[in-house]
C-alpha cells in the first residue's frame, strides 16, 4: 500500500499550479476578503477533490488494468484511496488552518476564531467524508466521467440539504442558529465525537462497497 | 508453469476456449491476427476477466489465490495498458522498490539509460516505442520467474525490438524461468520461441515447437491436375490459388521425396498463419 501513496503523492507533486493557484485563493481570501474560514473550507475541499483525483490518473489509458498486475491487491489498492484521500483532507485543513491562523496573528495581533474554526473543521470533514463516500464506489464503478457528476451531485445534494433543514427548522420554530452554537460550541465535544463516529461508519460502509466493486470488475 | 486447460470466456460475438501451456525453461509464443484472442487470453491468465469455465494454474494457484506476493514472481507487459502517462519513470523507481522486494534498482536505471529513456519526463511524452521498452524493463527488474509479454515488440522499430529481444535472451539465461509472449511480428517469435500456439477466433488452432514449424512445416503449390492426384494424409489446409492449389503439410519430406515435381516452400510463419486461418480444412 505505501508503494501506491508514494504514486499518488508523486502525482500530487506533478500539480505544482493547482497548489499555486490554492494558495493565491488563500491569501486572497483569508488577507484581502478577511474570511479565514471560508478559505479554510475552500482549500480542505479542494485538497480532498485533488485526493480523488488520482483514482482517473490510475484510470487513464487503461492505466488501472496494468496496474492491477503489479504486486497489490484489490482490496489494498481499495483501502489506499480511502486513506490518501483521509491524509490529502487532513493535511488540507490543517495547512491552511496554519497559514490562516499565522496570517490573522500578524495582521490582528490574535486568532480569536477558535470556535468558528471548530464549526468550520467539522463541516469540511463532514463533506469530505460524503464525497469521499459516494464518489470513490462511482468512480471504480463508472470511470471518471461520470463520478465528476457526482461530486458535482455530492456537493450540490449537501447544500440543499443544509438548506432544507435550516429553513424546516424555522418553520417547525427551531432557530437553527441556536442549534448550531450548541452542538458547535456549547457541546462542542459531543459533536466532535458523533461526527467521527458517523464519517467513520459512512466511510466504512462505502469502503466495504467499493473493494466489492473492484473485486468484480473486469477490464 | 502456467497453464490453461480448457478455459471459456464468451462475448456477444466473440468467445475465447483456450487450452495451452509454457513450462519452466521454455519461451512460448501466442501468435495470431488482431483481435483472435491474444490479449483477452492475457486477461483470464491474469485474473483480469473472470473467465466462464476451465481452469487456470500459474505457478500450481487459480489467479484468484494469487496475492501480492505471488505477483512478484511475475514480470507484465500488457497490449493496451501500462504505468500512469502522468507519471515519470524517476517517480516509479520507489514505487517499485517498495511492491518488489527484489527490486534491482541500480541495473534498473542503467538499462533505462542505456535505452536512452528519460528518467524525468513524464510518460506521456514519451512514444508508444518508448512506453513498451519501460515496461519490459520494469516487467525484468525484479527476478521474476515468468514473464507474461504481450505484444512487447509493437511500435519499436527494427534495432529496438532487436535489443528487446536481447534482453529478454539475457533473462532466459537464468535457470527456471519462462515467458509467455505475444506477437503480431512472427519474424521476433521464430528466432526466440521453443514452441509456439496459434490462435484463431478465440480458439487454439495450432501448437508446435518452433523447430519442427520450421523444418517440416510447407507450402506447396501444384496446379489442378497434380492437386487431383496428390496423396492428401498430410495437408492441413488447402486454398484455390490462380495456379491451381496452395497447401500447407506438416510433413515437407513426405512431398519432397514422393512429389519432386511439387515446387515446396519452407513458409515463413506470417504465411503459416495466412493458410491456417485463410486456407481450407480438407
Amino acid at each position: 500500500m505505501k508503494a501506491m501513496i508514494i504514486k499518488d503523492i508523486n502525482f500530487l507533486k506533478g500539480q505544482k499550479q493547482f497548489f499555486a493557484a490554492l494558495l493565491f485563493m488563500l491569501i486572497l481570501f483569508t488577507v484581502v476578503q478577511n474570511n479565514p474560514s471560508f478559505s479554510i473550507s475552500y482549500v480542505t475541499l479542494m485538497f480532498s477533490i485533488l485526493a480523488m483525483t488520482t483514482m482517473s490518473y490510475d484510470d487513464y489509458e487503461n492505466g488501472m488494468c496494468y496496474l492491477l498486475t503489479l504486486p497489490i491487491s484489490r482490496r489494498d489498492y481499495v483501502r489506499e484511496k480511502y486513506i490518501f484521500g483521509i491524509l490529502t483532507t487532513l493535511c488540507g485543513l490543517a495547512g491552511s488552518s496554519l497559514l490562516t491562523a499565522l496570517s490573522t496573528y500578524f495582521k490582528e495581533g490574535s486568532c480569536l476564531w477558535w470556535d468558528e474554526w471548530k464549526a468550520v473543521a467539522l463541516a469540511c470533514i463532514i463533506i469530505m467524508t460524503a464525497a469521499l463516500a459516494f464518489t470513490t464506489p462511482i468512480q471504480l464503478k463508472f470511470g471518471s466521467e461520470k463520478s465528476r457528476m457526482a461530486i458535482m451531485g455530492v456537493y450540490g445534494a449537501g447544500s440543499l440539504a443544509v438548506f432544507a433543514l435550516w429553513k424546516l427548522g424555522e418553520a417547525v420554530g427551531i432557530d437553527p442558529e441556536a442549534v448550531m452554537e450548541s452542538a458547535f460550541v456549547e457541546n462542542i465535544m459531543t459533536t466532535v465525537w458523533g461526527v467521527a463516529f458517523v464519517c467513520s461508519v459512512v466511510l466504512f460502509v462505502s469502503y466495504l462497497i467499493s473493494v466489492r466493486i473492484l473485486e468484480k470488475r473486469e477490464f | 508453469m502456467l497453464r490453461l486447460k480448457e478455459v471459456k470466456k464468451q462475448y456477444e460475438g466473440f468467445g475465447l476456449d483456450c487450452t495451452m501451456e509454457v513450462k519452466e525453461g521454455c519461451v512460448t509464443g501466442l501468435i495470431g491476427k488482431n483481435g483472435a484472442g491474444k490479449s483477452t487470453t492475457f486477461k483470464a491468465l491474469l485474473g483480469l476477466i473472470r473467465t466462464d469455465s476451465g481452469e487456470i494454474r500459474i505457478f500450481g494457484k487459480a489467479p484468484g489465490e494469487f496475492t501480492p506476493r505471488d505477483k512478484e514472481r511475475l514480470g507484465v507487459v500488457l497490449a493496451d495498458s501500462g504505468f500512469s502517462a502522468y507519471l515519470s519513470v524517476k517517480n516509479l523507481i520507489p514505487m517499485l522498490d517498495r511492491l518488489y522486494s527484489n527490486f534491482k534498482k541500480e541495473e534498473f536505471i542503467r538499462k533505462c539509460e542505456e535505452f536512452e529513456l528519460p528518467l524525468d519526463k513524464k510518460l506521456k511524452e514519451f512514444s508508444t516505442g518508448m512506453r513498451r521498452k519501460l515496461q519490459v524493463l520494469a516487467a525484468i527488474s525484479h527476478g521474476a520467474e515468468l514473464l507474461i509479454l504481450d505484444e512487447p515488440t509493437a511500435g519499436l522499430d527494427v534495432i529496438a525490438r532487436d535489443e528487446l529481444l536481447g534482453l529478454l535472451r539475457e533473462y532466459m539465461e537464468t535457470e527456471g524461468r519462462s515467458i509467455l509472449i505475444s506477437s503480431h511480428i512472427s519474424g521476433d517469435l521464430e528466432g526466440f520461441c521453443d514452441d509456439i500456439y496459434m490462435i484463431d477466433d478465440g480458439k487454439i488452432i495450432l501448437h508446435e515447437e518452433t523447430d519442427v514449424l520450421l523444418s517440416d512445416y510447407a507450402l506447396l503449390k501444384m496446379t489442378d491436375e497434380q492437386y487431383h492426384v496428390l496423396d492428401k494424409s498430410y495437408i492441413l489446409r488447402r486454398k484455390k490459388e490462380d495456379f491451381g492449389y496452395g497447401c500447407l503439410t506438416d510433413q515437407k519430406q513426405f512431398y519432397q521425396e514422393n512429389y519432386p515435381e511439387l515446387v515446396i516452400e519452407r513458409g515463413n510463419i506470417d504465411e503459416l498463419i495466412m493458410m491456417m486461418v485463410r486456407g481450407e480444412k480438407l
